[in-house]
Order: structure tokens, then C-alpha cells, then sequence
């Protein structure tokens, strides 16, 4: 027998397509199905929830869950004065919305962003640091007119649904290890869901707006607060961060406010109303406590 | 900084890729070059001495080789997990593997004074990595036979 020497075939055991093009068909690909899966959610959501009654909200999650859940609060327990005063302004600006199914609790988070959150069951979640932002009652009124506004177009449950669909979606990616690729679909699943957002976000304000002109006659104070805000210039990644936040704030939607404000014909200018002694000692122990 | 996370990401990928080709390409030149050179030592994986060689001396030779997948490697893979299909980006990874696990084999076999070596056999059996079940170190692919000294060389 003789030996006939032959070199190895070295193209069958390696496919030989290009690594890059497989990358970036299976992460356009994983975008794509997050997205669609996003923006379906969205849809389902905004269909289901203004048919789901407000006792069925109310009896899931008109107890404690928010407790539960956790935001460090120490006087969770004991009925806080500052909480009391947000519940009696919440209370009067509500009266503007008498078909309202809510029993409203504003609760106060020790947070120091600025920030509100409409949570289902009724809670208004409101950060310390928001508490201290504000100058007037008129500024803290529209931003608790504008969660109320959300109570009423049910922003809430909605959000939760998109939430939780895409939490869902993306935890399957994440637990299959494919790192970053994960956060990149989550992000692009986010920015499926601005439009949404955005939208609940201006329908949100022009009921915030419409309660702040009923109760006191006039809409000044609404669109200073959102002027004070650090207009998000500078750094792209600001800009881009901006955009993903919860109430991201832009010229743009001030000037929708006043538009808006035009039309229905509120008066821009007026007397501003002082902060209850309460909120404004909150404003003292969050700023002692959040400088350096 | 979510955006900053997936810049760096995206940079390390593309280092982690176009470094994982350039070592790729230059060891495939070096296993190419290799296996022309020892081409005329056979590796066969006949059990069996064929009849007409007539053997002085033999002896167990092997040659392994551990690998380890890089970054954009695992990138790949990890996606492809998702979907299924076949994982394309280990394939280059474990066919130079192999055939270097083979080209050592020839080596020694040829250091130690062999002129073939038959009855030729891989394995591959997985490195754990010290965290569990979590990833891989990288596997080793073996590969042993029988070096064998023939009186006469076989023609």
C-alpha cells in the first residue's frame, strides 16, 4: 500500500460567512422582534385597559402594594403632615374632575430629582426633591393636575402594561447572555414606546393645565417650573437621555403648554398662591440633607 | 449612562473583532504552512499496521490544543443561542484547533523519531471555569495515536 500524501480540506468544517454581516443581521433581527413586540403591547394596552372597571384597579391595587414594593420611606407608618397637606391640595384640585372613580394618596418618596408618578391604585408618588423645586402652590398644582390627568386617560395602567410586556420580552433575552445586545433592543424597545409616552404626556398636561386655570383662574407659575429645569443642551448622551426620561422636558412642550393655554383661553398672568407651611418645611429638610 | 455602556460595548466588540481576525488569519497561514511541510508524515487513523510495513518500535504520541472563545466570538454565539441555527462564529475557532492538536501530534511523533502514526484519535472535553456552569474556560482537543519507527519507511 503506498501513502499519498494530501493536505487537509480546511473549507468544510468552517462556513466562512462574515462574521460582522451574522452580527449585525441577528442584533437588527433581536431589535426588530423587541420593537414589534413594543409597539404590539402598546397597542393591546391602549385597546384592554380603558375597559378594565376602576373597582377591579381599586381592589388590586387600592392597599398597600406600594409599601411592599419598597420606596424607602420611613414615615410610611405614621400619617405625615406634609403627606397630609399634599392629600388636602390633591383633594381640592380633584373636585375640577367630579366623575373622578379616585380616592387619591399622594405619597411622599425621599428622592432628590425632581419627579411625580402616577401609580394605579390612586397613589400620586411625590419625590422630596420635587417639593423643593417648586416656588408656589400653582407649580406643585400643575404637576399634581397633570398626574391627575393621567388618572383619567388611565396613562397609568397603560404605562404598567408596556412596562411589564417589554420587561418581560427583554428579561427572556437578557437571561439568554447575549450582554449589551440585550440593552440595545431594550432601548430601541423604549424608543418604540415614546410616541406613546409622549402623547400621555401632552394630554396629561393640557388636564394639568385645564385644573391649574379652574382653581385659580389663571395658568401662571405652570410653565415657569418646567423653565427652571435644566434645559438638557450640551452632550448628545444628555440630549439622547433626556429624551428616555419619564417627563422629559423641552422648549417644545412649553410651548405647546402656552399654545394650549392660548386657545382654551386661560390667563397667562395672575397671583401665585404660597406653598402650605408643611411642604415648604419639606423644601428645608431636603436641601439641608441634599447639599454636598 | 445606558448610552455610554453601549459605546464602550460596541468599541470593545469591534476591537475584540477585528484582533480575533487578524490572529485567526495569521494562524491559519502558520497551521497551512505547517501541514504542507509535514505533509509526507502520515496520520492515519487506521487501527491496524498495514501488512507491509514492518515495525521496529512504537509508542503513544499526542498533541493538544486548549481554545478559548473571545469576545465578539461569544457575542455571536450568545445571539445566535436565541434563534438557534448553526454557530458559525466557533466553527474557524474549533477547525484550527483540531488540525493544530493534529499538527502537534505529527511533531512529536517526528521528534521522537517516528515515521507514522496510526490508530489516530481526537477528543475534546470542556474546562470548567471555576464559576459553575456559568460559561466555559475553553475546551481542549486532544489528539493521540500510535507513533510507530518501520524499518523501512513507509513508501
Amino acid at each position: 500500500m503506498s501513502f499519498d500524501p494530501r493536505l487537509p480540506d480546511d473549507r468544510v468544517n468552517v462556513s466562512g460567512t462574515n462574521p460582522l454581516a451574522e452580527a449585525g443581521l441577528l442584533v437588527g433581527g433581536l431589535v426588530a422582534v423587541v420593537v414589534a413586540i413594543a409597539v404590539a403591547s402598546s397597542l393591546v394596552m391602549e385597546w384592554l385597559v380603558p375597559r378594565l372597571p376602576t373597582s377591579l384597579e381599586m381592589r388590586v391595587f387600592g392597599g398597600g402594594w406600594l409599601a411592599s414594593l419598597g420606596p424607602d420611606d420611613a414615615e410610611q407608618g405614621a400619617p405625615d403632615r406634609r403627606e397630609a397637606s399634599l392629600k388636602a391640595l390633591v383633594d381640592r384640585l380633584a373636585l375640577h374632575w367630579p366623575e373622578s372613580p379616585y380616592d387619591f394618596k399622594p405619597m411622599l418618596w425621599e428622592e432628590e430629582s425632581p419627579n411625580a408618578f402616577a401609580l394605579p391604585g390612586g397613589w400620586i408618588g411625590v419625590t422630596t426633591g420635587l417639593l423643593a423645586e417648586v416656588d408656589s402652590e400653582n407649580e406643585l398644582a400643575f404637576v399634581l393636575g397633570h398626574e391627575i390627568g393621567h388618572f383619567r386617560n388611565r396613562d397609568h395602567l397603560k404605562g404598567l402594561g408596556r412596562g411589564l410586556a417589554l420587561g418581560i420580552v427583554l428579561s427572556a433575552v437578557g437571561l439568554s447572555g447575549v450582554g449589551a445586545a440585550g440593552d440595545l433592543a431594550g432601548l430601541a424597545g423604549g424608543l418604540a414606546q415614546r410616541s406613546f409616552d409622549r402623547e400621555q404626556e401632552s394630554d396629561a398636561d393640557e388636564f394639568g393645565l385645564g385644573v391649574v386655570a379652574a382653581e385659580y383662574g389663571h395658568v401662571a407659575g405652570a410653565a415657569e417650573f418646567f423653565r427652571r429645569m435644566p434645559d438638557p443642551e450640551g452632550l448628545l448622551g444628555e440630549k439622547v437621555e433626556a429624551y428616555l426620561s419619564t417627563h422629559p422636558i423641552s422648549e417644545e412642550r412649553i410651548q405647546e403648554l402656552e399654545a394650549y393655554a392660548d386657545e382654551q383661553g386661560f390667563a397667562r398672568e395672575g397671583e401665585l398662591s404660597a406653598l402650605p407651611e408643611e411642604l415648604i418645611e419639606a423644601d428645608d429638610a431636603t436641601s439641608d440633607g441634599g447639599e454636598d | 449612562m445606558e448610552i455610554a455602556n453601549l459605546v464602550v460595548f460596541l468599541v470593545l466588540l469591534l476591537v475584540a473583532f477585528f484582533v480575533g481576525e487578524w490572529l485567526e488569519r495569521s494562524h491559519v497561514q502558520s497551521i497551512r504552512r505547517r501541514e504542507e511541510l509535514w505533509q509526507r508524515m502520515p496520520a492515519i487513523t487506521f487501527r491496524r499496521v498495514p501488512e507491509a510495513w514492518n515495525v521496529a518500535d512504537a509508542g503513544m504520541v499526542m498533541g493538544s490544543t486548549v481554545v478559548s472563545v473571545d469576545y465578539f466570538k461569544r457575542f455571536l454565539a450568545g445571539l445566535r443561542f436565541l434563534v438557534g441555527g448553526r454557530v458559525r462564529s466557533y466553527e474557524s475557532l474549533l477547525d484550527r484547533a483540531r488540525r493544530e492538536a493534529v499538527l502537534r501530534l505529527k511533531k512529536q511523533a517526528m521528534d521522537l523519531g517516528y515515521h507514522a502514526v496510526v490508530n489516530v484519535r481526537l477528543e475534546t472535553s470542556r474546562l470548567a471555569n471555576g464559576r459553575g456552569s456559568e460559561g466555559t474556560a475553553g475546551v481542549e482537543i486532544l489528539a493521540f495515536g500510535t507513533g510507530l519507527k518501520l524499518q523501512q519507511p513507509a513508501a
